[in-house]
């Protein structure tokens, strides 16, 4: 049975310019234990539809069933016991600036009626998980970026949810950080079998983490499918849009999801400097050595008619010729590092 | 001028002034803070939005704070008089100064409250929490800095209402300045009471601006 069902879900707003649609019709569903993205532009109706999914926001038309009941048979009360069962983050964190990073995680604890030291030990437990025990006194202000995502994150865990929603969790975020943070979702999902759901504009993170994906655009979904396929075949211009923004060096470790066709040659990192003149040295070489060279990772600017920032290289196996490739692109001015 | 007599006058001035001014803010912050908070939550964007109570309070706050404090002083005299059993003396202020003091209070609490990040309450309600437990626990929390500003602010106005109490015998450093100094011509006097009256005014303000920055953990 799916974990989260939504269903024919229609939500508009009364504002001073007449009626806003933020969602028309949306349709989806998200299987327990998954890892589920929503993409879209900014005003694409994402947020909205995540906060219909715990009815902070509560939809104009439709359904949204959470393991087969619907949010809107809830009486109030119930409701608030549901939101337990789904824990949330945001892009700016929302702690609780004048509690200790301790507190804010207890805080779900103290909601759920647990005593002090019970919610302190368990406290302790997710900071672990989060890798913040050492932080537990420190307060949010003192904390980087990062760090008061995993305190966010630790507070969303601490009544078990069997759903964990992610509202732009990584956009406040720079790629390192983003990464890790991406790498720890992916940790909870594994170990605890949480449903995740992550709402970004950023294809990087999708392709990083998600399984299956949705693409919205002004409040409708219009493409839905497995992570690989759209990838390989977007059929929707926002989907094509999309992939060509996402230029790999959102996530640190965007390189990993090129596969090399050359097989394990060695890689080399050249970096166009000021000196570099506005040549195609790239092309120049494989034209001067005769050989393929595969470009695992390009990053490269125009500044003032000089191309600025660099390159990964892979030269093919066993190649002869690496040393005096080398030496043809020093002397066009380009410096060549180490690829770890 | 230094007479014991005149000490004597000046050390029960101070003992007046601080009764009156601490008793009607401690008194103001037991109605003023609750109604603060009542308004902030009813308010459109509020937790529990609700136009007619947040009407009916908004006009109440607005009215009682258009009157002159030394007419209400006088208008209220039927009104301290079934309260407090009379209307001259200090404890006798404290019941027009504390009406005074309500919607002001109200007033300070509400924009401090207000000012509390959206997102921070969005969490706690993601979280199951109640509207009650939102406002205990995270609105009056997270306020706290600004809602310790503004109660120095409102004691200072409370103590400058204060001074208009010699008007019903309510005793005070501000009515021994007016007595000695318009009435007498006894500048000296006055001047000191004014000085007095600097000096608790910074003492207030400096206490309260510490206490604020002490539990301020955002820095």
């Amino acid at each position: 049975m799916s974990e989260i069902v939504v269903e024919n879900l229609c939500k508009s707003y009364l504002s001073k310019d007449g009626k806003v649609e933020a969602l028309k019709n949306v349709n989806l569903s998200v299987e327990a234990g998954d890892i589920f993205g929503i993409i879209g532009m900014s005003g694409a109706g994402k947020s909205t539809l995540v906060r219909c999914m715990n009815f902070l926001e509560v939809p104009t038309e439709g359904r949204v069933l959470i393991k087969g009941k619907s949010l809107s048979d809830y009486t109030e009360k119930e409701l608030r016991k549901q939101r337990e069962e789904i824990g949330m983050i945001f892009q700016h964190f929302n702690l609780l600036m004048q509690k200790s990073v301790l507190e804010n995680v207890c805080f779900p604890l103290y909601i759920q009626g647990k005593k002090k030291k019970d919610a302190h030990e368990r406290a302790m437990e997710l900071l672990e998980i989060v890798g913040l025990t050492d932080k537990a006194e420190s307060y949010p202000a003192q904390l980087s970026g990062g760090q008061k995502q995993r305190v966010a994150i630790a507070r969303a865990l601490a009544s078990n949810p069997k759903i964990l929603l992610c509202d732009e969790a990584t956009s406040a975020l720079d790629p390192q950080t983003t990464y890790s943070i991406l790498e720890l979702l992916k940790d909870i999902n594994a170990r605890f079998g949480i449903t995740i759901v992550i709402i970004t504009h950023q294809m990087s993170v999708v392709r990083e983490i998600c399984r299956r994906v949705v693409i919205m655009n002004e409040g409708e979904v219009v493409e839905e499918g497995l992570v690989s396929e759209i990838f390989s075949h977007p059929k929707s211009e926002v989907a094509k849009e999309l992939i060509r923004k996402d230029t790999g060096s959102d996530v640190e470790d965007g390189q990993k999801a090129v596969q090399p066709v050359i097989e394990s040659g060695e890689k080399i990192r050249i970096v166009f400097s000021a000196n570099s003149a506005f040549e195609p040295v790239i092309a120049n070489l494989i034209l001067t050595f005769r050989e393929p060279v595969n470009i695992l990772k390009a990053d490269t600017k125009n500044v003032g008619g000089v191309a600025k920032g660099e390159m990964i290289l892979q030269f093919m196996k066993d190649s002869r010729q690496v040393e005096a490739m080398k030496a043809h692109l020093r002397e066009r001015g380009l410096e060549i590092g180490e690829v770890d | 001028m230094w007479t014991q007599e005149i000490i004597d006058m000046l050390i029960q001035g101070i003992g007046e002034t601080l009764y009156m001014t601490i008793g009607s803010t401690v008194l103001g912050y037991a109605f003023g803070l609750p109604m603060g908070v009542l308004l902030a939550v009813t308010d459109k964007d509020g937790l529990k939005p609700n136009a007619a109570v947040y009407k009916v309070m908004d006009v109440v706050a607005n009215i009682v704070r258009s009157v002159p404090f030394l007419v209400l002083l006088i208008l209220l005299i039927p009104f301290t008089k079934f309260i407090v059993g009379k209307s001259y003396g200090s404890t006798a202020t404290i019941v027009p100064l504390t009406i005074a003091a309500i919607p002001f209070v109200a007033r300070m609490v509400e924009s401090s409250i207000k000012e509390v990040d959206a997102g921070v309450i969005e969490a706690a309600r993601s979280m199951g929490a109640s509207n009650m437990r939102i406002i205990v626990k995270v609105l009056l929390v997270e306020a706290r800095t600004s809602l310790i500003t503004g109660s120095t602010i409102a004691i200072g106005t409370i103590l400058g209402y204060s001074a208009m109490a010699g008007a019903v015998g309510g005793g005070g450093l501000g009515d021994i300045a007016v007595r000695y100094g318009y009435h007498r011509y006894q500048m000296d006097i006055m001047i000191v009471t004014v000085i007095l009256l600097i000096l608790l005014v910074q003492l207030f303000q400096t206490v309260g601006m510490y206490l604020a920055s002490r539990l301020d953990k955002r820095k």
